[in-house]
């Protein structure tokens, strides 16, 4: 059964998605209303797209989606019209204030991690992409947040190399000056971090491998040209 | 910049998007529930969302593995209760009865029961394809994390290959071991083969589940030659096609003529072609296609092409449209024709061995009817006739040959395409028979069929006519193999146009020579060309020499006036320009009256003033004279005597003859010993000038005794006073001076003489090659002679060893001693 393999489409311009369709997006709890046009969503995302397809009760136009943050959906309707996550921290009054965003910050840090898992569930690769890049090259020096540690080795597959971020991270950074907060949290470390956590430690005790954190080799890259360019520009 | 370890910092939520611990079977529960309203189609009240986020969480959980687990086992149930019972509901006994090979039940009942067999299987095909690809949507994330890490296929593929097993795959019946695929195979055919019996069938019905077959795979690879619809049914459709055609073919061949079933095997072709397209599958074509095309075509062309109303027939009743589509047809399996070729080629070789037949009938049907006839008498007159008869069949054979090659080339052009390949072959066909050694006079008739154009047949035509005239005669040229033999007939032949001035137009000879000058070449035409030459220098000489005349003094009114042409001997085939009868070598000369032989001398000193060292012979055999004769007064009817003044145009021999009895009194003779005493005219010569000057009725300027047809030595010869002419001119014949067709005698003699140039070719061409190579195996050298001489003529193996030996007794070659093989040294 040959699944067939579509070449894909030129993403749509937003001239032609303002004549399409909305849907309605009823998000968290409080079923906060947004409304975002058909086209850029079933583009991005192939959750969507099957969502809206189909002859579910979603083809009506209306998609509720309860356990997730409203602030986070919102975030991601700000990618999804810009394709920049960078841009996340510096334009939009809105977004940043609700997230208090700015480089590095536990919080900001936190947000970039669970719009990793948004991207992930509902399947929009290329804004898991830009966010795992992003994330990867802006923390390579740093100890991950034990908080993010939690929710990450929570809410993804195991075998995710994001995790191996975080665990190489922790490896590589790590001091024993955690704060208060932090180390409160150590208690509630998954055990497969601290597993990882240890085999790795084993791994460089021997010697075999640097600690250096090389950010390419964490980046998600769609091909090996790609893969090849962003290792010269790492160097 | 970064921060650093800031102390503004959110509180993660404390319950994690993916909630804790998920009851599994709960969860299942709710799953399949959703998936029993998606098969009963009411997934219209199911949300998207829920059950996405169930799969989701139970992935996230790391129970993916479990997931896939009952889903398959789910699909499983499914197929296997609910689907293969609705199929089984399809099976009427009409069907089963069909796929078991039974009679009793109509076509109708067959198809009916079929296509309600096919439509319920199309339907949950269909119905899965559907109900799967919305579980693969709520499941995709199953798909992407679980099935892509633990390598599994996807839940849709392995959901197909179930339908695979747990429906086609499966037993018809309890008691019956055949499976569904089986009878699907069967049904499918069984409808095909009602459409080609005419009947109507529903091809798009059919078309889907041949697209069934194409995505469902026999193994786990899924290479194309593993599709269900290659490894089951393509085999069996193949196979009973092959079947099906193989008895039509017999059938048409005995029932039907070869245009019916060209045109039935076209349509065939055609149809299957089309079957593929709209029922089947398009990579079926080239295979039916050639199941079509061995059965049809390729096992049965020799049959077809040797039916009565074959080949042969086709061509004799022009059928370009049947012979189209046995070319197409023969094209398909093969792409040298061999069949059609061969049929073609024979066709032509026998067509134009009765032509020439027909040719050797026709020259031969006269000569035999005169043979009773007593002695010599009839045979003069009789013999010109046949010569004329046979003139005739030449001149027919060259037209029956080119009707021949138009209506081949028509055949070839509307027919066969314009194939390149049969084009060569039906060249090789004409040269075949044109050059059949059963027929050796194609160069004399051709050159004939020229020479009787260009003194009569093209006088009134447009020059666009003429030129179709002349490349009709290089068509034919192009075939004859011995070149040679042609250019001394056309020499010979040229020779008699130019001399007796008998070319309608100087133009048109001079247009055949550059056009045969372009198909044979320099070398062809060169001596050709010089016969022009000489024929203008003539004319210069002769205007010369009159002007020469008229500056010598007083103009004489009895001065004889001198047309004269000089001929190169070498290039002029003078020998053929003899009388054929004369076996002797030399030259006769005969001896002119005084006048004659002033103006002979005078010219001959003209001429050696302009060119010494040439020396002159004069061919009075060939010229001619007009004289002006004077009658004595004899009564007329109306009682009163007059004077009777003729203009007589006679052979330069003929003249002299005349000119004897200028000084005889009117009532002495002469016999015959004396004229040739006399003038020493050649005997034969001037037995046939006395003949038409005392014979031919109304020529008879002499009166001969005693009076017979044919001229002896003894006979006695008075002048004609009586002599009453009707015309003021009257032209005095000379028999046999056109040309005509050889007898076999002259014509045993040209062959001979070609024959003996043809050893001064090879001889010259052995020492050309010899000289270069300076050494040379005698195989070698014999194949580089054929090739060197092909243009000319295809000289015989024997004839070129013949000449070898010679030349090795000439000291040119010798035998190079103790060589592995015969070979030569060229000595210098």
């Amino acid at each position: 059964m040959a699944e067939r393999k579509e070449t894909a489409p030129p993403p749509p311009s937003l001239g032609a998605a303002a004549a399409g369709d909305m849907v309605t997006i009823e998000v968290g709890p409080n079923h906060q209303n947004y409304q975002v046009y058909k086209d850029f969503l079933v583009y991005y995302s192939d959750y969507f797209r099957k969502a809206l397809a189909g002859p579910w009760k979603e083809a009506e136009g209306v998609v509720r989606i309860e356990d997730v943050e409203p602030e986070l959906f919102k975030l991601f309707i700000y990618w999804l019209y810009t394709q920049d996550v960078k841009r996340l921290y510096s334009e939009d009054v809105d977004v940043r204030e609700c997230f208090k965003l700015s480089y590095g910050t536990a919080a900001s840090r936190m947000m970039f991690m669970k719009l990793y898992v948004f991207a992930d569930r509902f399947s929009v690769p290329k804004l898991r992409k830009a966010v795992n890049n992003h994330y990867v090259t802006s923390g390579a020096r740093f100890t991950p947040w034990y908080d993010v540690v939690i929710y990450a080795f929570d809410n993804l597959p195991s075998a995710y190399k994001i995790l191996d971020f975080l665990v190489d991270t922790q490896c590589a950074n790590w001091s024993d000056k955690d704060s208060p907060e932090e180390t409160e949290l150590k208690a509630k470390l998954p055990h497969d971090f601290l597993v990882r956590v240890m085999s790795r430690s084993r791994e460089l005790l021997r010697g075999g491998k640097s600690k250096k954190i090389i950010p390419c080799e964490y980046h998600e890259h769609d091909s090996e040209e790609e893969k090849k360019a962003c290792g010269q520009e790492g160097k | 910049m970064i921060a650093g370890r800031g102390r503004q910092r959110i509180r993660p939520p404390r319950r994690s998007v993916a909630g804790d611990d998920v009851d599994f079977e709960q969860t299942w529960t709710k799953i399949s529930a959703a998936f029993t309203e998606i098969h009963t189609k009411n997934a219209s009240r199911l949300s998207y969302e829920e059950l996405y986020r169930l799969a989701y969480r139970v992935v996230l959980k790391k129970k993916g593995d479990e997931l896939y687990k009952r889903v398959r086992q789910f699909e499983h149930n499914w197929l296997s209760t609910e689907v293969r019972s609705a199929i089984q509901a399809l099976f009427s006994p009409n069907l089963l009865a069909n796929t078991q090979g039974l009679g009793g039940t109509t076509a109708n009942e067959r198809r009916v029961a079929g296509e309600r067999f096919l439509k319920g299987l199309k339907q949950a095909w269909t119905d899965h394809q559907v109900c799967m690809s919305m579980l693969a949507d709520v499941l995709m994330y199953m798909d992407r994390v679980y099935c892509q890490d633990v390598r599994r296929l996807s839940i849709y593929t392995t959901a197909m290959l179930l339908f695979r097993d747990d429906i086609l795959n499966s037993n018809t019946s309890e008691i019956d071991s055949r499976v569904v695929l089986a009878l699907l195979n069967t049904v499918i055919l069984d409808q095909i083969q009602m459409e080609r019996d005419g009947d109507v069938i529903d091809k798009h019905l059919i078309k889907s589940c041949v697209y069934m077959l194409e995505s469902l795979y026999d193994d786990e690879m899924e290479s194309e030659d593993q599709r269900l619809y290659n490894v089951s049914f393509e085999h069996e459709f193949l196979a009973t096609s092959s079947e099906f055609y193989r008895h039509e073919s017999e059938f048409l061949l005995r029932d039907s003529d070869a245009g019916a079933y060209c045109k039935h095997a076209s349509r065939r072709i055609y149809e299957e072609d089309e079957r593929c397209r709209s029922t089947l599958a398009e990579s079926t074509m080239p295979k039916i296609r050639k199941v079509v095309e061995d059965e049809l075509i390729k096992n049965r062309i020799h049959e077809l092409v040797e039916m009565e109303s074959g080949v042969r027939f086709m061509i004799d009743n022009d059928r370009l449209d049947e012979l189209n589509l046995i070319y197409d047809l023969n094209a398909r399996v093969d792409d040298r024709k061999t069949e059609l070729t061969r049929a073609i080629q024979k066709r032509i070789v026998d067509m134009g061995t009765d032509i020439n037949n027909a040719a050797i009938a026709a020259s031969q049907a006269t000569p035999a009817a005169p043979a009773p006839e007593a002695g010599d008498k009839a045979k003069g007159p009789n013999q010109e006739k046949s010569l004329n008869q046979q003139t005739v069949a030449a001149i027919k054979w060259v037209e029956d040959v080119l009707q021949l090659k138009d209506k081949f080339d028509h055949i070839w052009k509307d027919s066969f395409q314009s194939d390149h390949s049969l084009q060569t072959a039906v060249t090789r066909s004409f040269a075949d028979f044109i050059n059949s050694p059963t027929f050796p006079r194609s160069s004399e008739y051709i050159s004939l069929f020229i020479d009787e154009n260009m003194k009569k047949g093209i006088k009134g035509k447009t020059e666009m006519e003429v030129d179709a005239v002349l490349d009709k005669a290089i068509i034919l040229l192009r075939y004859v193999q011995d070149k040679d033999l042609f250019e001394r007939y056309y020499k010979k032949h040229l020779c008699r146009r130019l001399l007796m001035n008998k070319s309608v137009s100087n133009e048109v000879e001079k247009q055949m020579i550059s056009k045969m000058k372009i198909e044979l070449g320099n070398n062809f035409t060169l001596k050709l060309e010089a016969m022009f030459k000489d024929m203008t220098i003539s004319e210069e000489l002769t205007s010369g020499f009159k002007k020469h005349v008229e500056g010598l003094g007083d103009k004489d009114p009895k001065r004889i006036e001198l047309g004269i042409n000089v001929l190169t001997s070498m290039t002029w085939p003078l020998e053929s320009m003899g009388s054929g009868d004369d076996d002797e070598n030399k030259r006769p000369k005969c001896n002119f009256p005084m006048a004659l032989d002033r103006i002979k001398r005078g010219f001959e000193k003209y001429y050696n003033e302009k060119h010494s060292g040439r020396q002159l012979t004069w061919l009075a055999n060939m010229g001619s004279a007009d004289i002006k004769a004077v009658f004595p007064k004899v009564a007329q009817k109306d009682g009163s005597f007059k004077e009777r003044r003729h203009d007589l145009n006679v052979s330069t021999y003929g003249m002299i003859i005349l000119l004897l009895f200028n000084e005889l009194p009117a009532d002495q003779y002469m016999t015959f010993e004396e004229i040739h005493a006399q003038t020493n005219i050649p005997r034969n010569d001037l037995m046939r000038n006395l003949q038409s000057l005392a014979v031919a009725p109304k020529t008879r300027i002499l009166i001969k005794e005693p009076m017979t047809k044919d001229v002896k030595s003894t006979d006695k010869f008075y002048f004609n006073e009586g002599f009453n002419g009707k015309f003021v001119k009257i032209r005095v014949g000379v028999v046999s001076t056109g040309n005509k067709v050889e007898s076999d005698r002259e014509r045993r003699e040209t062959e001979k003489k070609n024959d003996d140039s043809r050893g001064f070719c090879i001889e010259a061409a052995v020492v050309r090659i010899m000289k270069q190579r300076k050494e040379l195996a005698h195989q070698q050298l014999v194949l580089e002679t054929l090739n060197q001489l092909a243009a000319q003529f295809k000289p015989e193996v024997t004839m070129i060893k013949k000449r070898i030996e010679s030349l090795i007794e000439r000291e040119y070659l010798e035998r190079i001693e103790g060589a592995r093989v015969d070979s030569y040294r060229y000595l210098a």
